[in-house]
């Protein structure tokens, strides 16, 4: 099975050089490596429901809210897999970030006279020479820049995993929390009655009577908009009992979270098998090979047209003091 | 090839325990033993408004055991005498004391420590503030009048050198400091351990009346400060070292003087570490070396 084909664009021809081991392990990495980013993103669509759930109170907004954060969380983890995912091997990063060395090898050759095949047959020389060569190079050296990229994707990845661990904490704990906002809904209706004259101020300068008038507000559920998920209209109220009835534990939770969301990456990163892999030297070497095809037959037509402006006779004729035309005699 | 295929065994269990571990600890049986419902109970119980009148009544009954009457008295450059008497709670001293103690100086300027301390000292400077004002107000002092009220105030107390390490007894400056934070008669005053940089906050000034330079400047300006005057904390190098002065704005000195300017207003000094008949505003003959001068607070 070929999971990698739908994140990575895995061609099993890539492999069809390599010994039955040799592929069977690639095609186990980038399987894995499928499976946890399509976790995650499951899990990235989950939260989003939650969310949504919280918010507005509606599964029909909840999915679509999950829809889009899941899309949002599929293009962002693609992308920093992608720019994790780098070949180790100097012959092709070289080949590939200065095309302009290989394409100088053709520039004194005789394309314009070659048939589309022979360009074909000599682009296939070159690229046996390339992949023969990109074998006993040695690996690519390391930049510093290696640090201030890898720490924005760290970032990024974290943060995403802090916002889908929050969702999935209160998905676990939903009944809990709607326990405890039940019993403080029963405790502000019957604790002691504000007299509306009254103004106590707590540490944050609010008074009391309104803290507790807003509370009751976001506890008791309105006709038009009923409880769905969590029995609180304010999603902060409910991050609050969480927060406070949790303590310590969420660190805990959302470690585990920053956990499946990081290792990816971080195999990816660390596992020379994928930036030394045959996949990643595959692709860079098909790449290679298409760009340089392609400049040949465009260099192919250039040399053409000179060639047959060479014997078409025009010249220069000044039309006004600003324009030139080229007219044909 | 080994090591290559351990890295991605190993990440990848960790990668699915992880997973296993979220969905273990959501069981039901799991997950009630994370949740403690008494933390959200004491919201709760601040919602209340009968528990909170029954606590401020606690409240009040231990306060007026926790105030202090405080006396100051001075003579001011005319030689009339003044006595203000204040109280203040002991329990704001020792938020002081404890808020110096455990600052860390570390992520902050000087002039974010010395705009912190003020803070933190703000309920004892009100209640001298207010009993200045109460004061100045039954003596017809007005206008820069007041200026000189309070700054001989805080030059009363003689200067007591104050140390940020166990330096003292030692000799400094030229003189001898004995180990005796108070503010000795003969001059020879010195406190160690004033962590973080040497600097009492106005709160331990005003209840122990013993500081350095600073630390009077710093009383001096949070109280002029508090009574609208355009004053700052100004700090510089003399011949004896970084030293730290009070500066007034909006009025002239008397005697021809140095200025440091922020922002177009010039501040004029004035020496506020110790009562003498030079120390008035403007005057700074007594330092042969006076460079650097910057405003720190204003």
């Amino acid at each position: 099975m070929n999971l990698g084909k739908y994140i990575f664009g895995i061609r099993e021809e890539y492999f069809s050089h390599l010994e039955k081991r040799d592929r069977n392990s690639q095609f186990v990495l980038y399987n894995s490596l499928t499976l946890m980013y399509f976790i995650l993103i499951g899990l990235s669509f989950f939260a989003g429901v939650i969310y949504g759930l919280m918010i507005f109170h509606s599964w029909l907004l909840a999915i679509f809210s999950g829809i889009i954060i899941a899309v949002i969380y599929f293009f962002i983890l693609q992308l920093i897999f992608f720019l994790s995912l780098i070949t180790n091997n100097k012959t092709i990063y070289d080949h590939f970030t200065q095309m302009d060395r290989i394409f100088k090898n053709f520039d004194k050759s005789n394309i314009e006279s070659q048939s589309d095949e022979e360009l074909i047959k000599s682009v296939d020389i070159y690229i046996s020479e390339l992949r023969f060569n990109a074998d006993n190079q040695s690996t690519r050296e390391f930049h510093s820049s290696f640090w201030y990229t890898s720490t924005i994707k760290v970032i990024v990845v974290l943060l995403f995993s802090c916002i889908v661990a929050n969702g999935i904490e209160m998905f676990i704990f939903r009944s809990n929390v709607n326990h405890s906002l039940a019993a403080m809904k029963d405790s502000l209706q019957t604790i002691h009655p504000i007299d509306a004259n009254t103004t106590m101020s707590d540490s944050t300068g609010s008074t009391v009577s309104t803290i507790k008038n807003w509370t009751l507000s976001m506890l008791i559920e309105k006709e038009s908009q009923p409880f769905v998920f969590i029995d609180s209209y304010s999603i902060l109220l409910n991050y609050d009992v969480l927060l406070l009835s949790l303590g310590n534990w969420k660190i805990l939770f959302d470690l585990f979270f920053g956990l499946v969301f990081l290792i990816p990456f971080v195999l990816v990163r660390k596992v020379r098998a994928y930036s030394e892999g045959t996949f990643l030297k595959e692709a860079g070497i098909v790449d290679i090979k298409t760009a340089l095809l392609f400049y040949l037959l465009s260099q192919r037509k250039v040399r053409q047209i000179h060639s047959e402006l060479k014997v078409v006779p025009y010249h220069f004729e000044k039309k006004n003091k600003h324009a030139v035309e080229i007219e044909n005699i | 090839m080994r090591s290559k295929s351990k890295i991605f065994n190993v990440g990848s269990l960790v990668f699915w325990v992880s997973l296993g571990l979220i969905l273990f600890f959501s069981l039901p049986f799991f997950k009630d033993g994370f949740y403690d419902d008494q933390s959200y109970k004491k919201y709760i119980a601040t919602l209340d408004l009968s528990k909170q009148e029954e606590q401020k009544d606690e409240v009040s009954k231990n306060d007026s055991a926790d105030f202090k009457t405080l006396r100051w008295s001075w003579t001011d450059y005319g030689g009339n005498s003044h006595n203000i008497l204040f109280t203040s709670k002991l329990s704001s001293l020792r938020k002081a004391v404890k808020y110096r103690s455990s600052y860390s100086a570390f992520f902050n300027s000087y002039s974010d420590i010395c705009a912190d301390f003020i803070n933190v000292s703000m309920p004892v400077i009100d209640s001298m503030a207010a009993a200045m004002q109460s004061n100045m107000s039954i003596m017809n002092i007005t206008g820069a009048k007041q200026l000189e009220y309070v700054v001989t105030a805080v030059q009363q107390p003689t200067y007591t050198k104050i140390a940020v390490d166990n330096e003292c007894p030692c000799i400094d400056m030229g003189r001898k400091w004995l180990n005796d934070c108070n503010a000795r008669k003969d001059g020879k005053g010195c406190c160690n351990n004033v962590r973080p940089i040497g600097l009492f906050t106005p709160a331990e000034f005003i209840f122990q009346k013993t500081g350095d330079c600073d630390t009077k400047a710093l009383l001096a300006y949070a109280l002029l400060k508090k009574m609208n005057f355009d004053v700052a904390l100004i700090t510089g190098d003399t011949e004896l070292g970084p030293h730290a002065m009070l500066a007034v704005a909006n009025i002239r000195p008397k005697v021809y003087s140095q200025f440091v300017s922020k922002h177009g207003i010039k501040y004029y000094p004035w020496e506020v570490t110790s009562k003498s008949p030079d120390n008035i505003l403007g005057n700074i003959t007594m330092w042969k070396t006076w460079q650097n001068w910057t405003v720190v607070l204003n």
